[in-house]
């Protein structure tokens, strides 16, 4: 049996996944902090051990290039410069985040937008919700009314793979992945946009529609080919 | 099948959200005090199709793994609080408030609301309202043989007389909250608390933040024209390339159709 019908079936099957991954990313493009997904090909899997007998599939990996720093002028919007990532205090699990839109809860807790707690670098600091203006410096430290109030802790994840991407726009930590200090930096008053270019998932929205025609055409031609064949 | 029909489908109406809030935006550039909406966006879930790390054949392991997102969500629109410009009018009866302050209202029913525009009139008996007929809280009446009156940065209020003598005849608190960010926007340019906002504290102008009053001013909208015009050419590329995944993926659907003939 010719395995070459099938493996036309596996390319058009990556293409259609990475239309999938392409469109994602084009959605996301106002999404605060978010991080595109990279389309990676590789062949593996099949029916031998030789060459000849792999087929393609699909895996995906998270591009955490840094996004442009936009202005907003809010004091409890912090955007992170270079890798690393704010945490947060789920609902099961400590969960990182890049999107730094933070609010300030009644009893002066810093909060993310789903009210999950932001974790300080050491003891919780808590803010004065009727005091003054809130500082943060580069290094994450906080400070109200020219009073230091703490640290918010930064972190940076390394492993093959270390995070992945929950439903809420931040991520959870897998086993196996380091956790330790990042040395970020943190920028008041700025939010960090999507690292998606339109232009580059454009290109990749064509060449994976040009690649799917191609596979599809190459089933064509093995179907007519097999036709021919049997008359 | 295809999902990128759908994850793409959520990125258009994400942008939909978005002119829509930016007209919103344009529209008010001349309202006074009112303040910008922004929307924030969220990733939708993502498909895990395979774990990184799992064995496949050959001895090898796959390093990475497949998951592919379903596209985006409008999370939020927040209230952007900055400070508008506030413009010299010359009425005496127009207070501008610099700092995070609101003007605490009352509405006929008794509910509060609270606003940055400080356009007030006296009704019949003297008493500083706003446009619509809400009475300020802090009443103050304006007795009818004033000259006129003159409000200090820290909120007092003075009648004037002939006499040059000049009487307190009240005082304007302004409100802060723990979020301001997270008042509801009632239309008319009134918010009103959540629990999300804080309770209403209501304090002397000048002290923790609250803001100073400044009489003769009136705070124009903190819209900027020119952002707003740039958000909106963003956001009409945006759909563009999100409309332009639809026509790939149904183009691809046709190809699919014509496989077997």
């Amino acid at each position: 049996m010719n395995v070459g019908l099938y493996r036309t079936v596996a390319a058009m099957r990556t293409n259609q996944q990475r239309i999938e991954i392409v469109s994602s990313n084009l959605a996301n493009t106002e999404t605060t902090g978010f991080k595109r997904m990279l389309h990676v090909a590789h062949g593996v899997e099949g029916w031998g051990n030789d060459r000849e007998h792999q087929q393609v599939v699909t895996g995906t990996r998270l591009d955490m290039d840094q996004g442009i720093l936009q202005r907003t002028g809010e004091d409890l919007d912090l955007a992170l410069e270079g890798a690393g990532f704010f945490v947060v205090d789920g609902p099961n699990e400590e969960l990182l985040t890049r999107q730094g839109q933070f609010q300030l809860s009644q009893s002066g807790q810093l909060i993310d937008r789903d009210s999950n707690p932001v974790q300080w670098a050491g003891a919780r600091g808590v803010l004065d919700p009727n005091g003054g203006a809130i500082k943060v410096d580069n290094r994450g430290g906080v400070i109200q009314g020219g009073l230091p109030v703490g640290r918010l802790r930064v972190v940076d994840v390394f492993g093959t793979d270390p995070i992945e991407p929950n439903d809420e726009g931040s991520y959870r930590v897998r086993a196996g992945a380091q956790v330790v200090e990042s040395d970020a930096i943190v920028t008041q008053g700025f939010i960090e946009r999507a690292n998606v270019q339109a232009v580059d998932e454009l290109v990749e929205l064509i060449a994976a529609q040009r690649a799917f025609d191609s596979a599809a055409q190459a089933f064509r031609t093995i179907d007519q080919s097999y036709r021919r064949l049997h008359q | 099948m295809i999902r990128s029909l759908y994850t793409a489908a959520s990125g258009m109406k994400a942008q939909q959200f978005q002119v829509d809030t930016i007209a919103n935006n344009i529209a008010n550039v001349n309202t006074s005090g009112f303040k910008k909406s922004r929307l924030s966006f969220r990733s939708l879930l993502y498909q895990t199709y395979r774990e990184p790390g799992l064995p496949l054949a050959n001895q090898q392991n796959d390093v990475t793994g497949l998951q592919i997102g379903s596209g985006t969500e409008v999370s939020g629109s927040r209230k952007m609080m900055l400070q508008g410009v506030l413009e010299l009018t010359g009425n005496q009866l127009d207070f501008g408030v610099e700092g995070q302050g609101f003007f605490e209202i009352a509405l006929p029913n008794g509910e509060l609301r609270y606003t940055r525009n400080g356009t007030f009139r006296q009704d019949f008996n003297g008493r500083l309202v706003t446009a619509e007929g809400y009475l300020l809280t802090d009443q103050v009446s304006v007795p009818p043989d004033a000259q006129g009156i003159s409000v200090s940065a820290d909120g007092q209020v003075f009648a004037q007389e002939d006499n040059n003598v000049q009487t307190q005849i009240g005082t304007i608190r302004l409100s802060t909250f723990a979020n301001a960010t997270g008042l509801k926007a009632m239309g008319g340019n009134y918010y009103a608390p959540t629990v999300s906002s804080g309770q209403a504290q209501s304090q002397q102008p000048g002290v923790q933040g609250t803001g100073t009053v400044k009489q003769g001013y009136l705070e124009r909208s903190n819209v900027e024209t020119v952002d707003e015009l740039v958000a909106l050419i963003v956001a009409q590329r945006n759909y563009e390339v999100n409309s332009r995944a639809i026509r790939v993926s149904d183009e691809m659907l046709q190809q699919v159709n014509q496989l077997v003939r």
